[in-house]
């Protein structure tokens, strides 16, 4: 049987190479390789899921020593040999970089012999091609019958072409276009995923944002900034809402169930910049972020990823109790961000004369153990009417002051920020995915659905006929397809050669049909 | 006649696969750029976590001092080379490099160096009383990025640390931790 494989054309890859050029050109055209590229990509793919990757590990422990400690001497390894970033690491980019290469060459290369030798095919085809194909049959006939099966074929819409008494019969050559259009698809694929590497392309950023604070957005480059208006945390509350007591049992079981995890927020735009460095902003909207449903703007979008479990103090209040009178001066509330260090109360003047945002006691003295107000504390001290000065240190749960004040200090109310953890993210690859995968799917359908299938028919002699028969997929549907029509017209019916030799015919590599 | 046509369609052939080899060398030259292009971005990136690493050019910044009389601005710095450190009262070993910063001081400005402490969103109350309590005066600007841009800009993670910025703006080395005399004039020599 002859080799139909891209139709006998000569692959310009099996010719001898020459140049180095032509060797490199034959090594990614060869379809081994491109196979050893994709088995590649998927065992190391697949190895890359065996350990999360680093952009999922907690931040504490830096990814040198986490792979180590959490999985011992594998997750050195796995560490050691960049699998803990793989999908970007340059080898792995490198083997797609290859494959890419090695979809284009094979596609060039065998495309345009195959476009070529399908384009310029001859209508009477030689004995030996007859012989050769799958399909064939000889016995006798006559061009009248040859006539009549053209006709027949024409019904079933096969392209008809004559040359004397010599048929070809052709229907849904552009089946066999369907891997090339699948390459191209898939080379798109990979640019567009290559292509996220880019800021341009792809931005991905967390933004803590606390409540009533403005920052800049790095993914857009600082030209955007957010202010996070509140950040909203409601549970499902069966007592009071009619809708959630449908759940009461369920979230008795669960304990407390949020319902909705929400960032009401500003956008703003940068203008320009102010004399003392600050970004002059414009108000562009107001949105809001809910999980699942992002804000979005221009090309980026919102998403309420994280919030802080513990909520950040932005001010606090006191009164002053005169705790011989019974009388209360105040309130008075320090803003734990810019705090005011005098407030004048009437009788009584308090100064704020320090302030300790994350209050400890380190050797000895009171301390700040960081710059965020979780746990304030502060020294104050009032100046009484007599003219003496009293000290107190008040904080949460604390009170350190001289037994003999005659003032108190009393908590008067605290208002706190949550802080948000938003996602900001752009995405500017989707539609060339889009395409890419489109593309794919179209060239596999084409591939898959329309099989290429030709129906030769020749005199042989003086009163026999020979006909063949080629499909590059499902022969039988051929034979099903055409045998009742050359049954019809009284032609020699084809028998399938495959079904009698399994075996390749030894000639078929050297000869390849005739181009 | 014959053999001229046969020489003819030889040269032909030759010129026809000399085409072939320039496309094909240009496109797999085309597609293998691409793929570097792409590796080196992702070089890149993997370096630039957002934070300002040796080799970075330092960025821009306008802030106001501790005591609101000066302003400074990294672009306009005119001397030669800069130290810019960042620090916080909470910081056990920014506390104990200030004083021997402030002792060498005077040596670094007749080197043409100055030295910037930047406060990471500290109160001015809390800085000003931390300072007060050091038992030195300092002379050396501190400078208050009260709404942690400067921070966030550099990607400040350990505290202290110092960045040797040289004449051009490049950062030259960051060094994460506290101060000696003679790191403190190693970081000065490498500024200039």
């Amino acid at each position: 049987m002859l080799d139909m494989k891209y139709d006998g054309a000569d692959l310009r890859s099996k010719r001898r190479p020459r140049s180095w050029v032509d060797r490199v050109w034959s090594f990614f055209a060869s379809v081994k390789v491109g196979l050893w590229l994709i088995a590649l990509i998927i065992a190391g793919s697949a190895v890359g899921t065996i350990f999360p990757q680093e952009m999922y590990i907690p931040q504490q422990l830096p990814a040198s020593q986490y792979y180590t400690q959490e999985y011992g001497s594998a997750g050195t390894l796995y560490y050691t040999l960049g699998f803990h970033n793989l999908y970007t690491s340059w080898w792995y980019i490198g083997l797609i970089v290859m494959l890419t290469l090695s979809l284009i060459v094979v596609s060039i290369d065998r495309f345009f012999p195959l476009y070529k030798a399908l384009k310029n095919q001859p209508v009477r085809r030689t004995d030996r091609f007859m012989r050769g194909q799958r399909l064939t049959g000889e016995g006798k006939g006559s061009d009248e019958q040859i006539d009549a099966l053209g006709e027949a074929l024409k019904a079933k819409r096969y392209q008809v072409k004559r040359d004397g008494d010599a048929l070809l019969a052709e229907k849904h050559r552009f089946g066999r276009w369907g891997p090339y259009v699948n390459h191209i698809g898939l080379v798109i694929f990979f640019v567009g995923a290559m292509l996220r590497v880019f800021p341009a392309f792809y931005t991905d950023t967390l933004e803590w944002v606390r409540e009533g604070d403005t920052v800049a957005l790095e993914a857009t480059e600082d030209e955007y900034y957010l202010r996070n208006d509140q950040f909203i945390l409601e549970m499902y509350d069966p007592e009071n809402n009619e809708e959630d007591a449908k759940f009461a049992e369920a979230i008795e079981k669960a304990g407390a169930v949020p319902k909705n995890y929400e960032t009401e927020l500003t956008l703003f735009k940068k203008t320009g910049t102010n004399d003392d460095g600050s970004p002059v902003l414009e108000e562009v909207e107001a949105g809001s972020t809910k999980v699942n449903h992002p804000f979005k703007f221009d090309k980026y979008e919102v998403y309420q990823e994280q919030y802080s479990s513990r909520p950040e103090f932005l001010s606090m209040s006191f009164s002053i109790g005169d705790k011989e009178t019974g009388e209360l001066y105040g309130p008075f509330t320090v803003d734990l961000d810019n705090p005011e260090t005098t407030y004048a109360l009437g009788e009584v003047t308090v100064s704020l004369k320090d302030l300790y945002p994350d209050f400890e006691v380190r050797n000895g003295v009171p301390d700040t153990k960081s710059p965020r107000a979780l746990n304030p504390a502060f020294f104050f001290t009032v100046d009484t009417p007599e003219g003496t000065s009293e000290t107190n240190l008040i904080g949460i749960r604390m009170n350190v002051a001289d037994d003999e004040n005659r003032y108190a200090v009393q908590f008067a109310g605290t208002e706190m920020a949550s802080t948000s953890g938003l996602r900001v993210k752009s995405d500017s690859t989707y539609p060339i995915l889009i395409l890419g995968g489109t593309i794919f799917m179209i060239g596999i359908v084409m591939g898959m659905y329309w099989p290429h299938r030709r129906v030769w028919v020749r005199r042989h002699g003086e009163t026999d006929v020979l006909v063949a028969g080629f499909t590059n997929k499902n022969p039988s549907s051929l034979r099903r397809e055409v045998s009742p029509l050359l049954e019809k017209a009284g032609l020699p019916i084809w028998e399938d050669q495959a079904m009698f030799e399994k075996q390749k015919d030894a000639n078929s590599t050297t000869e390849r049909g005739e181009s | 006649m014959k053999k001229e046509k046969t020489g003819d369609r030889m040269q032909q052939a030759m010129a026809h696969k000399k085409k072939r080899s320039f496309w094909r060398l240009m496109v797999m030259t085309m597609v293998l750029f691409a793929g570097a292009v792409v590796v080196m971005q992702l070089i890149e990136q993997a370096g630039n976590d957002g934070r300002v690493e040796a080799g970075d050019a330092a960025p821009n910044f306008k802030l106001v001092s501790l005591d609101g009389a000066t302003m400074l601005e990294r672009e306009n710095y005119e001397g030669k080379g800069l130290l810019l450190n960042f620090w916080g009262t909470f910081c056990e070993p920014c506390k104990k490099e200030m004083p021997v910063v402030q002792e060498n001081y005077a040596t670094l400005q007749d080197m043409g160096v100055d030295f910037w402490a930047v406060n990471v969103g500290e109160t001015p109350l809390r800085v000003d009383n931390f300072v007060n309590g050091l038992g030195v005066e300092l002379d050396y600007p501190i400078l208050m990025d009260t709404r942690s841009e400067v921070e966030k800009a550099y990607g400040i993670y350990n505290l202290p640390v110092t960045f040797v910025i040289d004449e051009d703006g490049n950062v030259i080395e960051k060094y994460e931790g506290e101060l000696t005399k003679e790191k403190l004039m190693e970081l000065a020599e490498k500024s200039l």
